[in-house]
């Protein structure tokens, strides 16, 4: 798939499997109506029991348990869909503040637990490239971005992240509207000129070794409009265990 | 006899047409020229370039000889390469030049194409370099330079600086150079296309007045007959001129997906410049929505309010032509852009701070003023059509007697009109903050950006359902009447139109999950978001219950609505994944974004639109049309927009982002979308020209049917409403305002009688003693 | 379907530059619509032309600009010269529930005022959400967190400039008044138009024969009156914006001493004030004496830490909420005194009776509606 975000791979899994099941649903009646209930010529054994006339407005043609039934089941399922994708937003809109998180508190605070605990990079978007800050105290593993590398001409940043820990990014941007989207971790949130926004990033890896000792390198794309070289706004995200 | 002179006179008219193709691509109306070179060596430095860096370029004689190689010296001076005290990472340059070819002559230097060189990493520790030229055999050359200064930490800072500067040097004979046809411009390749429609479209017009009366082929004629479509205030007029507009920029809008589709063919694509790539989907997503899906609607609610209902024309027949007029006025300020080439590159939702930033083409302000046309025209629509849906029914017809093309239409209206004034004001404030320098969008001066993605949204979410529900309205006609049924649950079919309405005001904010906005509405927009999916499906699952004990006849107009309900179910599940928030926050503005509303869009409105042409032309043209041209025009269509919009769901997750000048396929160095599915695109971009192509097939079945259509009957399939009672095509005015058709009722209901709350609410409009007077 | 309805079976061919027979239904063809589109166009064009980001850049696009306006105006003539023969003959009734036997026209004047309603929602979104997003900058000011010198942004009302001088608020106070009664006077024209031939003949002791020129002369009237109130209304506007006006001489004293009314514009309440200054913001002003004594500039004043001076503000976004909002009420009392202008010469003319009288009703409302949306602008942007 690509995409290592748990979050987003269990959601994503549980909405194909409805999407498959109301689309069948869906396509094998009408494939069954739209063969059974055909005219087989223009005068064959056709009622009109309607009553369709010009100029008449034609017999109601209605059934409203069945009107009912297709109210209150897709309600059902909407309710369901909306419960699964409640549980995630925990993840999303976890509170930095807030010790019992997902993600416990920043490691730089002597009340966090040092098992679970977060590092802050700061993230400023221009246009167009992107600029990464790792903390202080973060070595080469835990965070860096020093270096840079050639996508097709353009030279971008490389930001080297290390699997199993929690990073919060603040967003700025020093002109207009733009978003890193960290296609493989399936986040992304815009960064707005004159507000502050965040984003929680936890990198992972599709292999199990992590791509050895070189880590596995994914992209960073932008993905609110911003100009001339949105499409080349891009940085290397650098996973490694 | 008759039909050799009819042949031979298409001959003359294809060759003049042929003609009028050749002379076309000379038509170059580009007087400011394009910045598409490009930059490349440039974008990781800083936005702007900077004046204490001075590029050169040594090595140029004053007049080139012909089809001589020159060793030409790239270097500059200035900026913070001079002070830094590593020998590495110093500059960097880009040098394109327009005639000649670029060749390297070291491993410091690579070349793109031939006429476009910069430094390879060896050279970025250089601050010259050395490249030959080879110089054409005439003509003159024009050379771009963009050169970095960096200060040697190895990465982009905002200490770095470069610079640009551009020169001309003559060639041998440079006065008497011969005029050459220029390659291929993509913006030429449009301006060539807009104008060869115009012109089609003007034959095709011509050609129809000479065949529809060949004696009076003559200005003397001619004239008033136009004079009357430039004045007309009659319905039916105008929904005719609305369809010629609406098509017109279908194709336009066609052919910009076309070239943006060429674009994404293969990686690393260079057709179209970044400048122009985002010129084009700009246009394109407004012209398809704004230029072509609302007039199209436009052009049926025209044609057939007035005619379902019973009324002899709209309320206010002159405010309706000022609608209509106000558009192509409003599509030329909007296209001013292209023809400078600087067309609006801004996106159709124009998110603020860039909408008003500098970096944005001039064109901006003209889209948003030639947007601000439309709005006015939108409101007047809406107004003209509420009036005369909730005044000028015929007696008999309640509300709930009323066929549901006509309840769609008043639905949409009812959204349109209440929350375009929204972003009409915001369009006032980007045009007054580009013109006179207002500050609503100047982030430096408090300006907030959100405040635009709000007015938008408020209005542009309503917008999707507002081209969506008319569509809903034709499916529900040609299915039932294809079946030879009423529609099933009429009454549920209103309900949930009326809810989808009133839902549509409070799930704009999924739009904007990823924006930053409150997460406390986001969350509530996430769950009312959800909640669309039950009218829809409600709508959905009677239309198949309508089929049922039916007696479906095949016709062409039954086919799209059987496309329709596959392609806008497909659209609607897919939808379904964009509420659900923490899957939002990857799917967001990638493909499968683009695939799912392209789905809804196409697959909805314009399959709604194709099943409404098939379905009325008969009635407004009083000829039936070709149902083997019809058939073979949904099977190309169908399997070629299936084609297009289906891969790209795939390419979405996988990490293909919207608005993107290019893709990235997995490489050594990094992973994005693997090879073999990224090669889907090829496939796509030759679906797309399928898909484009198929529809001229209903094009030249429209022209056929008025030429040489068999004459149609008053009720050709068999519907019930008003408009199958009178004349194919209808008369002037359809029906007479002092005696009009009176609505019978197969239901044992008198439903016209007005409730309490509607008595009370007449005797309110009402004042007995107003009575009196007037009755004087 | 032939009937005496239909203007073609008549062979009734009316030009589309009217006057228009409305005797024979519906309008006919117009060039109008057509005309208007393509001014407003070029209008728009020329007007994007001759401003670009704040400056002036092709004054000779100018020409555009009015060009575009005089289209539209030959447009709007050739609209009205098609209405001036209307003598309520034509007046559509709607048939349907909920809005039976009530004039089309009237229906969709209400339908029209509703989006309006929207227009100036949105405007008053977007203030409220700079006004209380943005920090005020009296409070800014008084929070002592400014260094001379440096531009703040910060939201600067209206009101506080309007209120430093009760002078100030006279154009509004007047304005406010002046559209109040020309509300009446729009009421008073309608029920003179209304007024039956007997009742007015017997009221004002006209002959018989006379009443409907009479009568209508004095529509006209008040049509003119109500056209006078609202001039008045956008003078007074431009004065305070642009112009300024001089204190009566003994009143001097009143206002701090100054002969002179600055309009907003000398005071540099601009869009483009991103350094903007006022003695308000001015800590030796009055000797500081206006600072009150428990804000923090106050203490830090005392206390020595902050060196006062004069506090320089970018206040471009309170401007232009103000000017755009206060500008768009403005658009739409132009419009409405457009439709006067109309009125009052078909007045003149002998147009208005109780037949027709209802147009002067529907443009009563949307009338009533401009005046409705002061009382609103009027509170928030001048007052509070």
């Amino acid at each position: 798939m690509g995409i290592a975000s748990a979050a987003f791979d269990s959601l994503w899994n549980e909405y194909l499997v409805w999407s498959a099941i109301v689309g069948g649903f869906t396509f094998i009646w009408l494939a069954h109506h739209s063969l059974t209930y055909r005219s087989k010529d223009d005068d064959d054994d056709w009622v009109d029991v309607d009553g369709i006339e010009v100029g008449v407005f034609p017999k109601h043609n209605d059934n409203i348990s069945l009107e009912l039934a297709w109210t209150i089941i897709p309600f059902i399922l909407i309710v369901y869909l909306t419960y699964i994708s409640w549980g995630p937003l925990s993840d999303v809109w976890a509170d930095p503040n807030d010790p019992d998180s997902a993600y416990g508190l920043d490691c730089t605070d002597a009340a966090a637990d040092p098992n679970k605990c977060y590092h802050i990079i700061d993230i400023t978007a221009q246009q167009w490239f992107w600029s990464f800050e790792c903390p202080e105290y973060a070595g080469p593993t835990l965070c860096d971005a020093s270096e840079y590398q050639d996508l097709n001409g353009t030279m971008v940043p490389v930001l080297s992240l290390k699997e199993g820990e929690f990073y919060l990014a603040n967003l700025t941007s020093l002109d207009v509207t733009h978003a890193p989207w960290f296609v493989s971790f399936g986040v992304k949130e815009d960064a707005v000129p004159g507000l502050d926004t965040q984003v929680w990033i936890i990198p992972t890896c599709e292999e199990a070794d992590c791509g050895g000792e070189d880590g596995e390198s994914t992209l960073l794309l932008c993905t609110e409009y911003c100009g001339d070289d949105h499409a080349y706004m891009a940085a290397v995200i650098n996973v490694h265990k | 006899m008759m039909q050799q002179k009819s042949f031979i006179r298409t001959l003359v008219l294809l060759t003049v047409l042929g003609l009028a193709l050749s002379m076309a691509p000379k038509a170059d109306s580009l007087p400011t020229g394009i910045n598409g070179f490009s930059e490349k060596g440039c974008t990781c430095h800083g936005a702007v370039p900077d004046p204490g860096v001075t590029p050169s370029i040594e090595g140029l004689p004053a007049n080139f000889n012909a089809s001589t190689t020159y060793t030409l010296t790239i270097s500059f001076t200035g900026g913070p390469s001079g002070t830094s005290a590593a020998p590495e990472n110093l500059g960097g340059f880009n040098l394109a030049v327009d005639s000649g070819t670029l060749a390297n002559i070291g491993e410091d230097v690579q070349i793109w194409g031939s006429n476009e060189a910069g430094h390879t990493e060896l050279g970025n520790d250089q601050t010259s370099w050395n490249v030959d030229w080879t110089s054409p055999a005439s003509g003159s050359a024009t050379f771009t330079l963009a050169t970095n200064s960096v200060n040697g930490d190895g990465g982009a800072s905002p200490d770095d600086k470069w610079n640009m500067m551009s020169m001309t040097v003559q060639g041998p004979s440079a006065g008497a150079a011969a005029e050459e046809l220029q390659s291929a411009d993509p913006f030429v390749v449009l301006i060539t296309l807009i104008i060869v429609s115009g012109i089609l479209l003007a034959s095709v017009i011509l050609y129809t007045f000479y065949r529809v009366s060949p004696d009076g082929f003559n200005w003397d004629s001619f004239s008033p007959w136009i004079v009357e479509w430039l004045t007309s205030t009659d319905h039916k007029k105008v929904g005719t001129l609305y369809f010629i507009a609406g098509f017109f920029f279908l194709g336009v809008g066609g052919v910009m997906a076309l070239l943006i589709r060429i674009q994404l063919a293969v990686p690393g694509n260079d057709f179209l410049t970044q400048d122009q790539y985002n010129s084009f989907f700009t246009m394109h997503g407004t012209t398809m929505i704004f230029l072509a899906a609302m007039p199209l609607i436009n052009g049926f609610a025209n044609w057939l309010i007035p005619l379902q209902i019973g009324a002899h024309d709209l309320a206010l027949p002159r405010i309706n032509a000022m609608s209509f007029w106000l558009q192509p006025f409003a599509a030329l300020l909007i296209f001013t852009g292209v023809f400078s080439g600087q067309a609006a590159d801004v996106g159709w939702t124009g998110y603020a701070p860039y909408i008003v930033s500098e970096t944005a083409h001039t064109g901006t302000t003209l889209w948003a003023a030639g947007q601000i046309m439309l709005v006015a025209s939108s409101t007047l629509t809406g107004i003209n059509f509420l009036a005369t849906i909730c005044g000028m029914r015929a007696p008999g017809m309640g509300w709930m007697q009323m066929p549901l093309f006509t309840w769609s239409i008043f639905i949409a209206n009812l959204m349109l009109f209440l929350s375009i004034p929204a972003w009409g004001v915001g369009l006032i404030q980007v045009y007054l903050d580009r013109t006179i320098g207002t500050a609503f969008y100047h982030v430096a001066s408090g300006g907030d950006p959100l405040l635009w993605s709000h007015l938008f949204w408020y209005f542009g979410h309503p917008e999707v359902y507002v081209v969506i529900l008319p569509a809903f309205g034709v499916i529900s006609e040609v299915l039932a009447t294809s079946a030879r049924r009423s529609v099933f649950g009429y009454r549920s079919m209103v309900y949930a139109m009326a809810g989808i309405g009133i839902v549509a005001f409070i799930v704009y904010g999924h739009h904007m999950f990823t924006s930053g906005m409150s997460p406390t509405l986001r969350f509530v927009t996430m769950l009312t978001t959800m909640l669309v999916a039950v009218p829809t499906g409600i709508k959905i699952f009677n239309w198949l219950k309508t089929m049922h004990r039916g007696s479906l006849v095949y016709r062409t107009h039954t086919l799209w609505a059987l496309g329709f309900l596959v392609t806008f179910t497909l659209g609607g599940i897919s939808g379904m994944f964009f509420p659900s928030l923490a899957m939002d926050t990857h799917l967001h503005e990638t493909y499968f974004v683009v695939a799912h509303f392209h789905y809804v869009f196409v697959g909805g409105t314009v399959f709604g639109v194709f099943c409404g042409i098939y379905y009325w032309f008969p009635k407004m043209s009083g000829r039936m049309m070709d149902e083997k041209l019809g058939l073979l025009h949904f099977l190309t269509g169908f399997i070629s927009f299936n084609g297009i919009f289906w891969p790209m769901h795939k390419l979405g997750v996988l990490g293909m982002a919207r608005r993107h000048h290019t893709w990235f396929i997995t490489t050594d160095d990094f992973a994005n979308i693997p090879a073999e599915m990224a090669s889907w695109n090829l496939f796509i971009t030759v679906s797309a020209f399928l898909f484009f192509f198929s529809n001229f097939i209903m094009v030249a079945n429209m022209i056929k049917t008025v030429v040489a259509g068999e004459k149609a009957p008053a009720d050709p399939w068999g519907g019930w409403s008003f408009e199958w009672m009178c004349s194919s095509p209808p008369p002037t005015p359809s029906f007479d305002p002092h005696n009009p058709p009176v609505l019978r009722d197969a239901n044992e209901h008198i439903a016209s009688e007005p409730t309490r709350f509607g008595q009370w609410f007449e005797s309110l409009m009402m004042p007995e003693d107003d009575e009196k007077e007037v009755s004087h | 379907m032939s009937g005496d309805y239909g203007h073609d079976d008549h062979g009734h061919h009316a030009s589309p530059w009217g006057p228009h027979d409305w005797s024979h239904g519906a309008p006919h063809n117009s060039f109008a619509p057509l005309i208007m589109s393509a001014g407003f166009a070029l209008f728009l064009y020329g007007f994007a032309n001759v401003f670009v980001g704040g400056e002036v850049a092709d004054l000779g696009a100018l020409s555009g600009v009015m060009l575009g306006l005089i289209i539209v105006t030959i447009g709007l003539l050739v609209w009205w010269r098609q209405d001036m023969t209307f003598d309520g003959v034509y007046e559509p009734k709607a048939t349907g529930a909920p809005f039976r036997n009530i004039d089309i026209r009237k229906v969709s004047m209400w339908i029209f005022l509703m989006s309006e309603m929207m227009v100036f929602t949105s405007l008053f979104s977007t203030y409220i959400r700079y006004r209380l997003g943005i920090p005020n900058c009296n409070d800014v000011f008084l929070s002592g967190e400014w260094i001379e010198g440096t531009s703040v942004v910060c939201f600067e009302p209206a009101a506080h400039l309007i209120a430093s001088s009760w002078f100030h608020l006279a154009p509004g106070a007047v304005n406010t008044f002046a559209l109040i009664i020309s509300s009446f006077t729009v009421v008073l024209a309608l029920k003179t138009a209304k007024m039956s031939d007997k009742k007015y003949s017997d009221k004002y002791e006209v002959e018989m024969e006379n009443v409907q020129a009479h009568r209508s002369r004095k529509v006209a009237v008040f049509l003119g009156a109500t056209l006078f109130l609202a001039t008045l209304f956008l003078t007074l506007k431009m004065i305070e914006w642009f112009v300024g006006f001089p204190t009566p001489g003994p009143l001097t004293n009143l206002n701090h001493g100054h002969s002179e009314i600055a309009s907003l514009y000398t005071e540099g309440y601009r869009i483009n004030a991103d350094t903007y200054q006022h003695y308000a913001y001015d800590t030796s002003y009055h000797d500081g004496k206006d600072i009150p004594p428990d804000s923090a500039l106050y203490s830090m004043m005392q206390a020595g830490t902050h060196p006062g001076g004069v506090m320089m503000a970018d206040i471009r976004v309170g401007a232009s909420t103000f000017f755009v909002t206060t500008g768009t009420h403005g658009v739409h009392v132009l419009a409405g005194m457009i439709g006067l202008a109309y009125m009052t010469l078909k007045g003149l003319r002998g147009g208005w009776g109780p037949s027709n009288a209802v147009t002067i009703e529907y443009f009563g409302l949307y009338w009533h509606f401009v005046d409705l949306v002061w009382v609103l602008v009027f509170p928030f942007f001048y007052l509070f």
